[in-house]
């Protein structure tokens, strides 16, 4: 099965496909879609970044993808989600649980939370071995071992038998890569991987994660909000902004030059060394609720490059060079979902430079709520 | 001293766990904790005890009957005095021990398992399923337990056995309330879902993760309850409802005896009295446990000599 997969994959397709994805979140009262027609590609050994604030459906895109949204309040409604192959979609609950772990992986948020208090390390490393592969207790013990030992964790075979509070955080998060690589998975979803940690440490794990997935070849799709962890770690980022991806280009042309107001805004927010005494400019205003969405692009409300149109009408994600691909969108491209791009110039400032330029007001109508009827 | 423990300990989930699993070879903190731990442990050893070894240590046969020895007070002979047979009430409320213990650990036993596995269902599964659970425990927890456990007692006819039945009919929806209510939070826990990436099914996520996370509380739980079963108990066989003459059970005794309050005081006062501390050693010792697994709840009854 899994030698299907990647037979398919060495053959040019990606390794993870994702087209269109719209995921809704229904609690009765309203709903809120989360997701709203996200495609991108992922190839085997790849790295692919998703950027984007809270709320924006970073975790909720990686969710859908291991097929673990919250049931029964949250479905995917249209889309298509191939991993080697595969329409994750489509296959049964049964088929799925073989398939997460062994083909692909999750280092979660918080390495807090995210070991068992009342089990032991050793047991949780075993535990995750086992369950995809016929292992004589003493041989998965010492695989354990082995694996705490390669994310750099000392003495690996005296730390099986202690729990998860008698380590440190930066210990626990390497405890978890560990569990999430155990299986050499194709791909591998870390969702904010050292957000809990120290700074100190951060560098540490994200430069082991960073390791340990080129020298296996293993697909990373890495959701942070921290574009300074990006520039390190990936190849490709895609910004989300209110469950759209608003941009999606390889890392040095995002930051060389970003296109779409909203990313433009988020680099600016990085502080940097030399601009001391600048003060920070911050985006105004706050993401919009999911279910409160304007009529036509998301950001509008907070845009300083608002056109009229953008009130109207979401663009659609296209190629920044007018030139027209057959077949979809080349892999090294940048697209961009804009009416009104920020010009290479305007970055610097973060305002539009033309002559009499002021953002489109909203509409008279106001602000069509999408989702609720 | 007690904001230094919570520090260390982290917050009440780690402690709990922390704590629980040194507990067989590491009494002492608890212990150094409160002098009411040391009163409650001791109380409770000893009913342990004397429910294990009582037969051995009962100085006569508790249903010895000695005609010329009857409604003696307390004396070195009898020290708890005897009955209106001349049975000594000192042995008899040593080997009834015996059974109120067991009685209490039969009934804690079917309403822990009945309701931690309906809780645990419940907490997982959702919707219809839990509501439908839910409003049954309501149906059970809406009678007053006692009034319910009689009811059901002499329904079914007055025996230990239906007594411990009734019991364990009130007990179970306090236990699926309170796991169902711990289930929903370690659900969200992210644990929970690194062990589903991990390919773990929802039976093996119940027994595994979340019934080994529940039981630091559950312990709590039950070594509270078990003084409430047995006072329970006693109070319905005293009704006539469960243990009948001439069971050495503590309620039985003292129903025998109540006749013979202003002849011969002793007959109810040592049995009620040994009720009492047995009570109120479990009571302790479920007190103490409690706040020192949450030390948030530090500084109630427990914390005061900390």
């Amino acid at each position: 099965m899994s030698a299907d997969g990647r037979a398919q994959t060495a053959t040019g397709d990606p390794l993870l496909r994702v087209r269109d994805l719209i995921v809704r979140f229904d609690s009765g009262r309203n709903v809120v879609y989360a997701v709203n027609g996200v495609s991108f590609d992922l190839e085997a050994g790849g790295a692919l970044g998703l950027v984007g604030e809270s709320g924006s459906g970073k975790s909720v895109t990686s969710l859908a993808i291991l097929r673990l949204l919250p049931r029964p309040a949250a479905k995917i409604v249209t889309g298509e989600i191939r991993l080697g192959g595969r329409d994750l979609i489509r296959l049964s609950d049964r088929e799925m649980r073989r398939l997460r772990g062994k083909e692909m992986s999750l280092v979660p948020q918080d390495p807090l939370s995210g070991l068992n208090p009342v089990l032991t390390i050793g047991e949780q490393v075993v535990e995750t071995l086992r369950a995809h592969e016929n292992m004589r207790r003493r041989e998965a013990r010492d695989r354990a071992a082995e694996l705490l030992g390669t994310v750099g964790i000392p003495r690996p075979a005296d730390q099986l038998d202690r729990y998860p509070h008698q380590f440190s955080g930066g210990m626990r998060q390497r405890v978890l890569i560990a569990i999430a690589l155990a299986l050499r998975p194709t791909l591998l979803i870390a969702d904010e991987p050292t957000t809990a940690l120290d700074v100190t440490v951060q560098a540490q794990v994200l430069e082991l994660l960073h390791d340990l997935t080129a020298q296996r070849g293993t697909a990373i799709l890495l959701i942070s909000h921290d574009l300074g962890i990006m520039a390190r770690m990936t190849r490709r980022i895609m910004v989300m902004y209110a469950g759209y991806v608003v941009e999606s280009a390889p890392t040095a042309e995002i930051f060389a030059r970003p296109a779409h107001p909203y990313t433009a805004g988020l680099l600016r927010s990085i502080p940097r060394v030399g601009d001391a005494g600048r003060p920070l400019t911050p985006i105004v205003g706050s993401p919009p609720e999911s279910g409160r969405l304007p009529r036509g692009c998301p950001f509008a409300p907070r845009c300083a490059w608002a056109l009229d149109v953008c009130w109207q009408e979401m663009p659609p994600l296209d190629p920044v060079d007018a030139v027209s691909y057959s077949g979809g969108p080349p892999p090294g491209g940048h697209l961009l979902a804009c009416h009104n791009p920020v010009a290479a110039d305007e970055v610097e400032g973060g305002r539009p430079l033309r002559p009499g330029f002021r953002p489109a007001p909203p509409p008279e109508d106001g602000l069509v709520a999408q989702g609720t009827t | 001293m007690i904001n230094q423990d919570a520090v260390e300990q982290g917050g009440p989930a780690r402690g709990a766990a922390g704590q629980l699993r040194q507990a067989p070879w590491a009494v002492q903190p608890f212990l150094a904790e409160s002098r009411l731990n040391v009163l409650g442990v001791a109380i409770v050893m000893l009913v342990l005890l004397l429910a294990v070894f009582g037969p051995l240590i009962a100085p006569q046969n508790p249903n010895q009957i000695d005609l010329f020895a009857i409604l003696q007070p307390p004396s070195v002979h009898h020290w708890f005095g005897t009955d209106n047979l001349g049975r000594d009430l000192f042995s008899r409320v040593i080997v009834g021990t015996r059974i109120s213990v067991s009685v209490a650990v039969i009934i804690l036993s079917l309403s822990v398992t009945f309701g931690t596995a309906l809780g645990i269902v419940s907490g997982m599964v959702g919707g219809l399923v839990d509501e439908i659970i839910m409003r049954v425990t309501d149906l059970f927890l809406a009678f007053p337990g006692f009034i319910l456990a009689a009811a059901i007692a002499a329904t079914l006819g007055p025996s230990l056995q239906h007594t411990v039945l009734a019991l364990a009919v009130v007990f179970w929806p306090w236990y699926t309330r309170l796991i169902r209510g711990q289930v929903l939070s370690l659900r969200e826990r992210e644990f929970v879902l690194a062990a589903r990436v991990a390919r773990a099914g929802r039976i093996w996520i119940a027994t595994r993760h979340l019934a080994r996370n529940v039981l630091a509380i559950l312990v709590v739980q039950v070594s509270l309850d078990v003084g409430y079963a047995i006072l329970a108990t006693s109070s319905l066989s005293f009704l006539g409802l469960g243990a009948q003459p001439p069971s050495p059970e503590w309620g039985a005794i003292i129903a025998e005896g109540r006749n013979y309050i202003q002849t011969a005081w002793w007959w109810i006062t040592f049995p009620g009295l040994v009720l009492a501390l047995t009570v109120l050693g479990f009571n302790l010792l479920g007190d103490g446990l409690r706040d020192w697994i949450d030390p948030r709840l530090r500084g109630s009854l427990g914390g005061v000599q900390g």
